[in-house]
């Protein structure tokens, strides 16, 4: 290699490879949309998050109900009534834990339009 | 920008001070990541731009002020951008022989030299470390100046023109290695 090349030859040889690339450009609204986004974002968020909090907690209390309950009948599982009851109580207890937020609100609706 | 807006912002999450910070730092924000993502990725720059503030407006709380909040923002920027970039699709000019016209009064067989020319330094671009192919795309592609880029990037001015030397060093130790390659490959 005799000759080097310069840093104009470069300068123009990375010129030419990048020109007519579009360089885009940013929407007029865009700080205003940004805002928005943002702050629904931040809305939506917190609505989860309480929800999600709403949802242990239920599953934390059913969990509790209904252990004790099982733990009391315990000792007449060998009888025929025991495995009855168990039967009934073990499905409705990963029901509830699992749906109890659900039925909860189903059951205060109910009971707030008989009363009305 | 002054700091009460930002702390203002810190304090009370006021959506109107959020859109003063973002119209503040949009186009800078917006410049540095699409250098960051390049010409040919397949990426829209503006909605990287948005997410980058959306991060910063859940984030806002790690910034303890320390540092510049211009600094904190662009390596959100920046970081934010570099994931998008290892996701994203490449697409570097190909040489296609199609593009040439035989009846073009330029001679056809410089401009078939020189669309091979520039697919390849499109590569040797594509190649270069991150940081020193942010400041190349951001001088000769969005034409920021040598201070711009020291803001965009949050490095002091002479650290920006030794990474464009070092840039330039590169490309031409790769361009002119290709020459030689031609050159060898005439002489056999």
């Amino acid at each position: 290699m005799n000759e080097r090349m310069n840093d104009e030859t470069i300068d123009r040889i990375v010129r030419d490879a990048v020109q007519g690339r579009p360089r885009g450009a940013l929407s007029p609204f865009f700080a205003a949309r940004t805002a928005n986004s943002a702050q629904t974002a931040s809305v939506e968020r917190d609505v989860g998050a309480r929800s999600r909090g709403g949802s242990v907690f239920l599953a934390i209390y059913w969990f509790l109900v209904l252990g004790t309950t099982i733990m009391m009948i315990a000792p007449y599982a060998a009888s025929g009534t025991g495995r009855v009851l168990f039967a009934i109580l073990v499905p409705l207890g990963f029901a509830l834990t699992l749906y109890g937020r659900e039925l909860v609100t189903g059951l205060v609706r109910i009971v707030a339009v008989r009363v009305e | 920008m002054d700091d009460q807006t930002v702390k203002g912002f810190i304090e009370t999450r006021d959506p109107e001070l959020f859109r003063a910070i973002v119209e503040e730092y949009q186009y800078r924000v917006f410049r540095l990541v699409a250098s960051v993502l390049g010409p040919w990725t397949d990426l829209d720059a503006e909605e990287v731009t948005q997410e980058v503030f959306l991060r910063v407006y859940q984030k806002i709380g790690q910034f303890r002020g320390e540092s510049d909040f211009g600094s904190w923002l662009q390596r959100v920027a920046y970081t934010t951008a570099l994931n998008h970039r290892q996701l994203a699709r490449i697409r570097l000019p190909h040489d296609s022989k199609g593009s040439i016209s035989i009846e073009s009064e330029e001679n056809p067989l410089a401009r078939l030299l020189d669309s091979v020319a520039r697919s390849r330094v499109a590569s040797i671009l594509e190649e270069l470390p991150g940081l020193y192919r942010t400041v190349v795309y951001l001088y000769y592609w969005q034409e920021c100046g040598i201070a711009e880029i020291s803001r965009s990037i949050g490095a002091p001015e002479g650290t920006v023109k030794s990474y464009l030397h070092r840039a330039r060093e590169r490309i031409r130790k790769k361009l002119e290695r290709d020459v030689d390659a031609g050159r060898d490959r005439r002489q056999q």
